[in-house]
């Protein structure tokens, strides 16, 4: 049994592929488990059930979505068709009749998220960053200048142990974002949903369902009620 | 090398110390008495910041007269405003069984007390003192790490932040106010194992080793400098830091009869037991723990041979040595300290090399 299993209790839920025609383009996603939609970001071709699909099904309708298409263009082309994913992938959310769910994003994922949430921001009721590339908005200019209008309240999830993020990221995105919350996860490196499922799973749980109330602590701390 | 004075803050009365087992019940501390330690204890502290002892340090033990200072922040703060020019050594607060902000938030209010002078080693405690706070003995090291860990960050972090640990939960850190020195006072980590060592390491702090004879240290000091090459890094002396009990007499003659009464009881006897219960030893305990042993004990000239030996072996950079043995009167526990400023410290400065990573690490920035 996988460690990611053991701490989901060994529920291994059974993802199903799926098609949506947009745009022109065979947009392939995975889906699994019940509740709340999240809706989580592939941007590249290859996509596979992950450690994190399999965590977030345990307690959330999973949808993950593979927008491919430019990971292999110039960096200026990336950023014009980065901005042309988001709203493929805008349409792709509509076609599948989701007004409103959370969006999680992974590492190199970060940017179109970030788009997805500023050109629809209407149907975004929560932001989820996982550790998010140091330069996702420090190489886009008008990413950069965008990010304060994201008001969907966005949690960033950082390991200590992550070499690949700059140190100072938590706090760029902080200082640029007027509903954020900057989460450090003790003892995980980039992949936290493998180092630290447990942890990952409890902020991302609380968030979704509280959102920036998330802060108050809501847990009885009696001991002898 | 650079010396360090322990204050220990023990209490002026020997009746205190006839009950031998731990803890020490309330009922026998004396107001008045315990005014008087504090006193002298103020004192001492500012006698050594005169006769140029480099730190002047203190630590965290719970319910016990042999050192009264249960929190270290509050001691440190009050030796702040006596000791006007050598550090502020907090060695160490427990971390393993206090809240990790609200050791951050002490540590940098008392790095403003101090204008800029704290040093602090972050301490896991010993097994019988678990029993203080009710902390599980089985997860102090993993609790040591996390709020090692935690506490940096929280002195550190410019933007409020989350922690989602093994042990800890903050939704919200801020500390406020932030520390002086940036990006933070020296910290060190207890470094009595070698897993300790190796941690130390990958986190970049300094090492402090307590009381283990000198071939072993040289083990933890050897092991820790290789850790620190893995990371890309090399520890200075002043990195090195290690705590020992000392007695400095005229003569040897002198010096042996101090050591003959320097201890009451077996200061190990107690480390782990409390009320009558076991507590385990830690996992991965190094053997030869030499907390009853005087590790430096005689002339000027024998002890500056001592220490002499002793930084040759290990590379120890900084010395945190104790006077007081329950056994000693003030007046000889003060002799001892005096003789070591004077015909001692002097004799010993050159060994090692001062750093200049301390040096830029107190440079202090101050925002108009």
């Amino acid at each position: 049994m996988s460690s990611t299993a053991q701490s989901t209790g060994g529920f291994a839920p059974t993802f199903t592929e799926h098609f949506v025609q947009v745009d022109g383009l065979r947009i392939r996603y995975l889906e699994a488990g019940q509740g709340g939609p999240v809706v989580v970001l592939h941007s590249a071709e290859g996509l596979t059930q992950s450690p994190l699909h399999t965590l977030l099904a345990r307690h959330f309708r999973v949808i993950a979505v593979e927008i491919p298409g430019f990971e292999q263009s110039s960096k200026d082309a990336q950023l014009a068709k980065r901005r042309a994913a988001a709203h493929t992938l805008t349409r792709a959310i509509v076609s599948l009749g989701l007004e409103h769910y959370v969006l999680v994003s992974t590492s190199t994922d970060t940017p179109l998220a970030l788009w997805q949430v500023i050109t629809a921001p209407a149907g975004v009721d929560a932001l989820v960053l996982i550790s998010p590339a140091a330069n996702s908005f420090t190489h886009d200019p008008e990413l950069a200048h965008r990010l304060e209008e994201i008001q969907a309240p966005t949690l960033i999830l950082i390991g200590t142990n992550d070499t690949t993020i700059l140190p100072e990221t938590g706090r760029l995105y902080v200082e640029r974002m007027p509903n954020c919350y900057y989460t450090l996860v003790y003892d995980a490196d980039h992949t936290i949903a493998v180092e630290r499922p447990e942890a990952l799973l409890a902020a991302v749980r609380d968030f979704v369902e509280r959102h920036g109330a998330f802060i108050v602590e809501r847990n009885s701390t009696a001991i002898n009620p | 090398m650079k010396a360090s004075f322990f204050c220990t803050n023990s209490y002026l009365s020997a009746e205190a110390f006839r009950h031998q087992a731990w803890p020490t019940p309330p009922a026998l501390f004396r107001s008045e008495v315990g005014l008087r330690s504090l006193e002298v204890a103020l004192e001492q502290a500012k006698l050594a910041d005169e006769l140029g002892f480099d730190w002047v340090s203190c630590s965290e033990h719970h319910y016990t007269p042999l050192l009264q200072t249960p929190n270290a922040s509050v001691f440190a703060a009050a030796l702040s405003q006596v000791v006007r020019r050598a550090k502020i050594a907090v060695l160490g607060p427990l971390v393993s069984m206090n809240n990790p902000v609200r050791i951050a938030e002490e540590l940098a209010m008392l790095d403003q007390l101090s204008g800029g002078r704290l040093v602090v080693l972050f301490l896991r405690g010993t097994p019988n003192e678990f029993l203080a706070y009710g902390t599980n003995p089985d997860e102090t090291r993993a609790r040591t790490q996390e709020a090692s860990v935690l506490i940096t960050r929280a002195l550190t972090e410019p933007q409020p932040f989350g922690w989602e640990g093994r042990f800890y939960r903050f939704r919200t850190v801020s500390v406020w106010p932030g520390p002086i020195q940036r990006p933070h006072p020296p910290l060190y980590y207890s470094g009595n194992s070698l897993e300790s060592a190796t941690f130390a390491a990958a986190q970049h702090l300094g090492l402090g080793v307590s009381f283990y004879p000198a071939h072993i240290v040289a083990q933890m000091t050897g092991h820790y400098k290789q850790e620190c090459a893995k990371h890309g890094w090399e520890p200075t002396p002043d990195q090195l830091l290690y705590r020992a009990f000392i007695a400095v007499g005229e003569d040897d003659k002198e010096a042996a009869a101090f050591q003959a009464k320097f201890f009451v009881g077996d200061p190990t006897g107690n480390l782990f037991r409390g009320r009558g219960a076991a507590v385990p030893p830690p996992t991965q305990t190094q053997a030869g723990f030499g907390l009853g042993e005087l590790r430096f004990c005689g002339s000027p000239d024998t002890v500056v041979r001592q220490m002499s030996d002793f930084h040759a072996t290990t590379g120890v950079g900084v010395v945190d040595v104790a006077f007081g043995g329950a056994g000693l009167t003030l007046q000889e526990s003060m002799k001892s300290m005096r003789l070591f400023a004077t015909e001692v410290l002097p004799r010993i400065r050159h060994m090692g090399i001062g750093s200049p990573r301390l040096q830029e690490t107190a440079l202090v920035e101050v925002s108009a």
